[in-house]
């Protein structure tokens, strides 16, 4: 097979190899570009992504290129309606799931909101980290700390996020300073987005907020 | 658990450094950069830079990390300015809590009160009280 011949036939991928695909051809690189069923090598991938992704250096680029145009698939990645939405998707069951409950009202569901939406985003770039090791180290004799420390960052995103969710959750966010202060940036920065035409005065259900203080639990679940 | 969970939040979020994105993408242009030099490393070991090929990874991660969250630092060192009325308001709740003046209930109400009055009158932040 020719090196300047780019063949690469596999559905999940194609989107991705036809960006690539011009690119090489409008940098020059190659000069040809063929996205065709019938040729040997995508017969040989799709046996398996994997087999593809083994495969890719040896067809499309010498392997001194290939970490640039690992590079450029992911910041094409990044910026693609492909992955917005689908971050979308993921929050979006948070969202409706906080928008439809009794709390829709309250101005701490569409903190929450925003949040999630935040965390989703970090998870993804910090998924495109470990997926880029794991391909990068099927060629390269890689240190494994690097996959304890993208693990231990997802888990330090973990702990933040679900200690958060807990404080919401369990109606103690907001009586601190730090929090206070947080949530006023939030209600300044965010107030012609905030869902006012039916917003209830008290942020947080009453029950929750008495159900953590000691002295009204009793008397609520007495109640 | 209350101060527990208050806790384990702060200390993640300093270590976040206030940006679970900015925290993120800090991590992976550090790796990419240790990844980069260890996968070229023969091309670096003929030259002055050689030293690079035996940094540690924290040496990558550390700097990338505060590249990224320079925009946070004057949130993190300066803290953001409120207007007066707002921050006297917090001031006066914590020292009404740290001497036992009110209960926690009706400290926790007029956290709730001036949220609601920020609500209201958004553009009226300046004569925010907590009455």
């Amino acid at each position: 097979m020719s090196p300047n011949l780019f063949s690469i036939n596999t559905a999940l991928l194609i989107n991705i190899s036809k960006e690539l695909a011009n690119a090489l051809k409008e940098s020059g690189s190659v000069t040809k570009v063929v996205i065709s069923d019938t040729s040997k090598a995508s017969a040989a991938a799709t046996d398996s992504v994997l087999e593809l992704i083994k495969l890719l250096p040896h067809i499309v680029v010498p392997a001194s290129d290939l970490i640039f145009k690992v590079m450029y698939v992911i910041i094409k990645l990044m910026g693609s309606p492909f992955i917005k939405r689908w971050v979308k998707v993921l929050t979006s069951s948070y969202e409706n799931r906080y928008r439809q409950s009794a709390y829709k009202n309250y101005l701490i569901s569409q903190l929450l909101v925003k949040k999630i939406s935040s965390y989703t985003f970090t998870y993804l770039i910090l998924s495109v980290g470990l997926v880029s090791y794991l391909i990068a180290s099927i060629y390269f004799n890689l240190p494994n700390f690097i996959l304890y420390v993208v693990i231990f960052s997802v888990f330090l995103t973990l702990i933040n996020q679900l200690s958060l969710f807990y404080r919401i959750k369990s109606g103690l966010f907001g009586y601190n300073p730090a929090e206070a202060k947080e949530l006023i940036a939030f209600i300044v920065d965010n107030y012609s987005d905030l869902d006012k035409g039916n917003f209830q005065s008290i942020l947080i259900p009453e029950e929750t907020i008495l159900a953590n203080i000691p002295e009204f639990n009793g008397a609520l679940q007495r109640g | 658990m209350d101060k527990f969970t208050y806790s384990l939040n702060r200390i993640t979020r300093i270590l976040l450094i206030e940006n679970p994105v900015g925290f993120a993408i800090g991590v992976l242009l550090g790796l990419t950069i240790f990844s980069l030099i260890q996968i070229f490393q023969i091309y670096f070991i003929n030259t002055k830079f050689k030293y690079l090929v035996t940094l540690p990874i924290t040496y990558f991660i550390a700097p990338t990390l505060l590249l990224v969250n320079i925009p946070q630092f004057p949130k993190i060192f300066q803290g953001r300015k409120y207007p007066q009325g707002i921050e006297s308001s917090i001031l006066f709740i914590e020292e009404s809590r740290k001497k036992g003046i009110f209960s926690e209930v009706q400290i926790r109400h007029m956290y709730l009160n001036l949220y609601s009055t920020l609500l209201e009158n958004k553009n009226e932040e300046k004569s925010i009280t907590t009455e």
